[in-house]
Formats: C-alpha cells, sequence, structure tokens
C-alpha cells in the first residue's frame, strides 16, 4: 500500500506536484547561487576569489550585494508560479475537504493535509535544487569562466549552510499549501465568493514615499543609516505597489468594463474584475519587469555613450545579464498566467460549453483570455518601464540621447510581454476546446 | 393539420452514439413555424441528445437535421455558431449565465457579437429584462439571482436576437413548483408573441400539456403517439 502522504499528494494531481517540484527546485538552486556569491570571500571558499575570473559585480565587494539581491529577485517570478501552481485543481480540493469534513477532518487535519499536498513535493523539489545548483556551477561557472568571466562562482562548494537554504524553500512550500488549505476550508465554511480587494496598501507606498522625500530632504543615503532607511523604503513602496496591484486590476476591470465596445473586451474586463488577484500578482511582476528594463535602457545608453569603449564590457555585460533574466521572468509570468487561464477555464467548463451552445464562437472567447492577461500587463509593464526610465535618468542627470535607449527598452519589453501572453494564451488552447465540449453541459 | 405549412427545421433518422452507449437510434422530428413541441421521455432516453442535435450543437453520426432546407452538417464550425446565436434561442436547466457578467450584459453579448453598438444592445437587452419582468435586475450578477430569476434572464438572453426556434432543456428542472410553472408561462409566452418555435425537453407532464404537441422518447427512438397517423 502507498504511504497516506504520498496518496494525500498524488490525490492533488500529478501535474501540481510536478509544477511544485520544478518551481522549487528552481527556487533552491537560484538561492544557493545567491548564497554561493555572498560567500564568494568567506573562510569556506576554496581558492579564494583571485583564482576565479568572476564577472566584476559579483567580483568587487562593493556591488556584490546588488548582485545577491538580483539573483534573490530572480526567484520572484518563480515563487509567482509556485503560487499559481499550489492553486490548480482547487475546485476539486473543495470538493476533497468538503467530503473529508463530513467524513470528520477537523479543519486543522485539513490544514495539515493541505500543507503535505504542496511540502512534500516542495521538499522533493527543494532536494533537488541542490543538483540544479551544481548544473549552473557547470554552466554559467566553469564553462563561462573559459569564454572571460563566471556568472556563479565555483569556488564555494556546498557546505553546512546548503542545508537551511533548502529547508526554508521547502518550509515556503508548506506554508503556501497550508495557507491555500486554510483558505478551501474557510471558504467550505462560509460557502462564499471573497470580498473584493482594497487599496489599503496604497499607505505603505505613501510612507515608503515619504520616508524617500525626507531622506533627499537631509542630504541623501552615505551614511549607513541613510542606506538603511532608504532600502526600508524601497522595500515599503514595492511592498505597498504588489499589494495594490490587485486592487488596481479590480478597478481597471471596472473602467474597462464600462468602455468596452466589443464582447471579448467584456467579457476579458468583466473577468478581470471579478478575479483580480491573479491577474494582479502577475501584473505587479510585469511591472517590476517593465522597471528593471527601463532602467536597463537608460544605463546601458547613458554606459554607451559616456564611458571609453575600454570600460564598456564592465558596464554592458552585467547589464545584458540582468536583461536576459527580465525576459525570462516575462516567460515565467506568462506561464504562471497561462496556468492560471488553464484552472479558470477548468472551473467554468459548463459555462463556457454554453457559452459555446448559444453560439459565442471560440474565437471570441480566446480573444476575451488574450485581452484579459494583456488588460493588466500591458499598462503595467508600460508603467514600469517608464517609472524606472525617469527615475533612473533623472538619478543620474541622463542625456536626453540615454532617455531614448529607455524607449527602446520600453518597446522591447512591451513587444516580449504581449508575444508571451499570446504564447501563454496558444499554448492553453487544448484547454479550451476541452472546456467547450457539448459533453460539459451534462456537468453541475 | 388541413394546411400545414412547411416545416422549418426537420431531423430524420438521427443515430449518435456516446463511446459504446448508443444515445440515439433513429429518431426523428418535425417542427413548423412558431409550434411548440414538448420533447418527454425517461430519464436517459436521449431527449438532451436529440435538443443538441437539432440545436446544431452536436452532429450525429448519421441522419440529417435541415433547417429551412439547409442541411446542418453542410455547415462550417463557425457557421453553426452563427446560427446558434441568430436564429435559434437556448435555454438549460442552469448555469448558462455567464457568471462575471451582469443580467443586462449576459443578455447583450449576442447583439455585441453581432456587432451591435453598445448602447443599442444595452437598449434592446434592457426592453428584454423588463419584457420578463426582470429589469431591477439589469447590474445583477447571476451569482446574486435566485434559480427563477436567473431563468428569466435566460430565457431574455435566448429571445434577444429574435430567433426562429427556440430550445429549452428542462428550463424549469432546478426551480420549485411554484417557480418553475411562472417561468414556464414567461417561456411559452415570450416565444408565442415572437412567433418563434419552441421545443421543449421536459420529464415534467404538466409541462408537456401547454406544448402544442407531444414527441415521447423511448430509447433513443420517438414511440408512435395517440395523435400520430397510422
Ligand atoms: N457526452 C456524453 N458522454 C457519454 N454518454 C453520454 C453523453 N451524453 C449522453 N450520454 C448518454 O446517452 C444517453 C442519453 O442521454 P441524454 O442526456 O440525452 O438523456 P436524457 O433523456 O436527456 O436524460 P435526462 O432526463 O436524465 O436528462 C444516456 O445513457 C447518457 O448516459
Ligand atoms: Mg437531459
Amino acid at each position: 500500500m502507498r504511504p497516506l502522504a504520498v496518496t494525500v499528494v498524488l490525490a492533488a494531481g500529478r501535474g501540481r506536484a510536478a509544477l511544485v517540484v520544478v518551481t522549487t527546485a528552481a527556487t533552491a538552486a537560484l538561492l544557493l547561487v545567491a548564497a554561493a556569491i555572498s560567500r564568494v570571500d568567506g573562510s569556506d571558499s576554496w581558492n579564494g576569489p583571485a583564482q576565479e575570473p568572476l564577472l566584476a559585480p559579483i567580483r568587487d565587494p562593493g556591488t556584490r550585494p546588488g548582485a545577491v539581491l538580483t539573483v534573490v529577485l530572480l526567484t520572484v517570478p518563480v515563487l509567482l508560479l509556485l503560487d499559481q501552481a499550489v492553486r490548480l485543481g482547487s475546485t476539486g480540493q473543495h470538493r476533497r475537504y468538503a467530503a473529508l469534513s463530513v467524513a470528520g477532518a477537523t479543519r486543522r487535519d485539513l490544514r495539515r493535509w493541505a500543507a503535505v499536498e504542496v511540502g512534500l513535493p516542495a521538499l522533493a523539489g527543494a532536494l533537488l535544487g541542490v543538483p540544479g545548483w551544481w548544473l549552473l556551477r557547470e554552466v554559467l561557472g566553469h564553462r563561462l569562466a573559459e569564454h572571460g568571466a563566471a556568472l556563479v562562482p565555483t569556488t564555494v562548494g556546498p557546505g553546512p549552510w546548503t542545508l537551511p537554504v533548502v529547508l526554508v524553500v521547502a518550509a515556503y512550500g508548506a506554508l503556501v499549501g497550508r495557507r491555500r488549505g486554510s483558505r478551501a476550508t474557510a471558504l467550505v465554511a462560509r460557502g462564499g465568493q471573497r470580498s473584493a480587494p482594497r487599496p489599503w496598501s496604497a499607505l505603505l507606498v505613501l510612507v515608503g514615499v515619504g520616508v524617500l522625500v525626507v531622506i533627499s530632504g537631509r542630504g541623501g543615503s552615505s551614511s549607513p543609516l541613510g542606506l538603511t532607511w532608504l532600502i526600508s523604503a524601497v522595500v515599503l513602496v514595492t511592498l505597498g505597489s504588489v499589494g495594490l496591484a490587485p486592487w488596481a486590476a479590480h478597478a481597471a476591470g471596472a473602467v474597462a468594463a464600462r468602455r468596452a465596445q466589443r464582447a471579448p473586451t467584456l467579457l476579458a474586463a468583466r473577468r478581470l474584475h471579478a478575479n483580480p488577484r491573479p491577474a494582479g500578482r502577475a501584473a505587479a511582476a510585469v511591472g517590476a519587469v517593465g522597471l528593471t528594463t527601463g532602467v536597463l535602457g537608460v544605463f546601458v545608453a547613458d554606459v554607451v555613450q559616456s564611458t571609453s569603449s575600454y570600460d564598456r564590457d564592465d558596464y554592458l555585460v552585467p547589464a545584458s545579464v540582468v536583461g536576459v533574466c527580465a525576459l525570462l521572468a516575462v516567460a515565467l509570468i506568462a506561464t504562471s498566467i497561462a496556468v492560471h487561464s488553464v484552472e479558470t477555464t477548468g472551473e467554468h467548463r459548463r459555462e463556457t460549453a454554453a457559452l459555446l451552445a448559444t453560439g459565442v464562437p471560440v474565437s471570441a472567447l480566446r480573444a476575451a483570455q488574450r485581452t484579459e492577461c494583456l488588460l493588466t500587463t500591458l499598462p503595467l509593464t508600460l508603467a514600469g518601464s517608464v517609472a524606472g526610465s525617469l527615475g533612473y535618468g533623472w538619478l543620474v542627470g541622463a542625456s536626453p540621447v540615454a532617455y531614448a535607449g529607455g524607449l527602446a527598452a520600453l518597446v522591447l519589453v512591451a513587444l516580449v510581454v504581449g508575444v508571451s501572453v499570446v504564447a501563454a494564451t496558444a499554448l492553453v488552447r487544448p484547454w479550451l476546446d476541452a472546456a467547450v465540449d457539448p459533453a460539459n453541459l451534462r456537468t453541475e | 393539420m388541413i394546411d400545414a405549412p412547411e416545416p422549418i427545421l426537420s431531423a430524420h433518422g438521427i443515430h449518435k452514439s456516446f463511446g459504446r452507449t448508443v444515445a440515439l437510434r433513429g429518431a426523428a422530428l418535425e417542427l413548423r413555424p412558431g409550434e411548440c413541441v414538448a420533447i418527454t421521455g425517461p430519464s436517459g432516453s436521449g431527449k438532451s441528445t436529440l435538443l443538441h442535435c437539432l440545436a446544431g450543437v452536436l452532429l450525429p453520426d448519421s441522419g440529417v437535421v435541415t433547417f429551412r432546407g439547409a442541411r446542418l452538417d453542410g455547415l462550417g464550425v463557425d457557421e453553426r455558431t452563427r446560427l446558434r446565436r441568430i436564429s435559434f434561442g437556448l435555454v438549460l436547466q442552469f448555469g448558462q449565465l455567464v457568471p462575471e457578467l451582469t443580467a443586462l450584459e449576459n443578455v447583450a453579448l449576442p447583439l455585441l457579437l453581432e456587432g451591435r453598438r453598445r448602447p443599442d444592445a444595452a437598449a434592446v437587452a434592457a426592453q428584454w429584462l423588463e419584457r420578463l419582468e426582470v429589469g431591477q435586475l439589469a447590474t445583477t450578477r447571476p451569482t446574486a439571482m435566485s434559480g427563477g430569476e436567473a431563468q428569466r434572464v435566460a430565457i431574455a438572453r435566448a429571445l434577444v436576437t429574435s430567433p426562429d426556434i427556440v430550445f429549452a432543456d428542462e428550463p424549469t428542472g432546478a426551480l420549485d413548483t411554484v417557480t418553475g410553472e411562472l417561468a414556464l408561462d414567461v417561456l411559452v409566452k415570450a416565444t408565442r408573441e415572437t412567433e418563434a418555435a419552441l421545443v421543449l425537453v421536459t420529464h415534467d407532464n404538466r409541462v408537456a400539456a401547454v406544448a402544442d404537441r407531444e414527441v415521447v422518447l423511448r430509447d433513443g427512438a420517438v414511440e408512435p403517439g395517440p395523435g400520430d397517423p397510422a
């Protein structure tokens, strides 16, 4: 007989478990890389940094924290995908939990079950993160070092610090599962819908901006205390913006629904209005990518313009690394949108089949799916990009030509986001085609 | 009948199987303009399957369905979808409204798909909601409606394009007796007023009694009724 834990995990769906394993493995691998970078000068580094041709921002102790932060931030879109994966099959989970609670399971049992459902594959994924890290070390470490400079330090090997990283990732997975579980049980108890998001997070943004204003009034962030305040302010603004995103999506949905002239737009806007959280989160992540590329556009143009060609690579190589990572992040976010789309399509099989039966063409349904994704991601990409370009340009006093770099980055990232969304919705086409099957008119 | 007009819809020798299950074996039906036909029969006799074949939602394995002389299987997927949107109306037992749209938007949807401007579509939809006595629900979402209210909205959506035929599959099946009878009255009255034909699937004899004619299905074929010519 199968152990109970395995049965629990499999009941939640193989696709879901696989996605959880993949995303936690990627997260653990990235975090291990970040930890390794932070330990380049540490006592457990084998040969010392001098032996290793590391990329300048990683080698230089002054910029190293920034490099670590960049790698850590790379986990955000991956975690977004994890979050979306955990939502997969939530209708089934709902039903299973309702049945289990009828059979006598307490809410605490159910929460523990939910934690196991996700925690176990998360532990497996976190452990797989170690070979994943090794792979990154081989490819982005040893291989790249042969061609110039390594992105991943190869002198820092696994040590006692590896275990906590793995455990943190596994525990995070269990936590996400548990939260999902308590939401499901609460929904079973309330049997209702979640309330609309509220814009309270705007307060965080306001406080953060206030702190920024005060710091700049006091003469900048040169002191360690000033730096701490600056970082806190940035964290506040970031958290606030992320928290605000679902409300923004909700509001944008309402506005778009009122103005929509065509049926797909109306459908998309109303769906967004009714269920703004996943789209909002994805949009916040895309907004962050826009911000990054906006900064990058101005930065690169500025470097090309003002630096002698001899020094350029020191700046341009890390910039292009960040750029590639940003575009990869867009692909990940688009995947999380696709996963969400599969989920809602599955949940609304009957309604979807009824739409087709009453004469709504599948092409309109596909257009609605695309529009729903673009409605939030595109504006936030543009907003992030503009904010990044203008903010960074203002900070360094960039020339008008450098702003042209920002504009180019904006066009590029908007294109990538658009193409990714279209690709993601094309990816979920089989699920939509399955949902419109008239057999679904028979299901409840 | 003495001077029966040409049938608007006719189906002959309809066979349909799902895997090993044979749902229809040689079912047939003719529908004249404005006529109200009830399809009855025990559970699993193929009523819903026949309705889906008549409405072009499903294509039969063999047999022919013609609407105004054109074979449904001769139309492309998009043409059939458009036919269902324009010339047919469909009312199901439940769960046919888009949960995220308001009542008004649900009813206006087929018109928007036809390229009508939003204000026009909304005005026509509002008239229909009024006619079905659910005008006050215009901005309500289906999740906040009672079953009877949702059915009235669904009837409004089925009629908003002034279809030639309305297909209804157990439209009162999910409602209590009183609400069900009211909704049925509304459906029959509204289709009569628009001179649309009505195909009504039901296993409720009282429902069948309001129809002009009753067709009884058993094991996927039509039972010869008392009114049929021998
Ligand atoms: N999509 C499908 N897949 C498998 N079997 C099906 C499908 N649709 C119908 N059937 C089978 O075909 C037969 C006829 O089904 P149908 O739904 O048409 O009956 P019905 O007369 O409408 O029954 P009820 O009164 O219960 O609604 C049944 O045996 C049913 O199980
Ligand atoms: Mg049926």
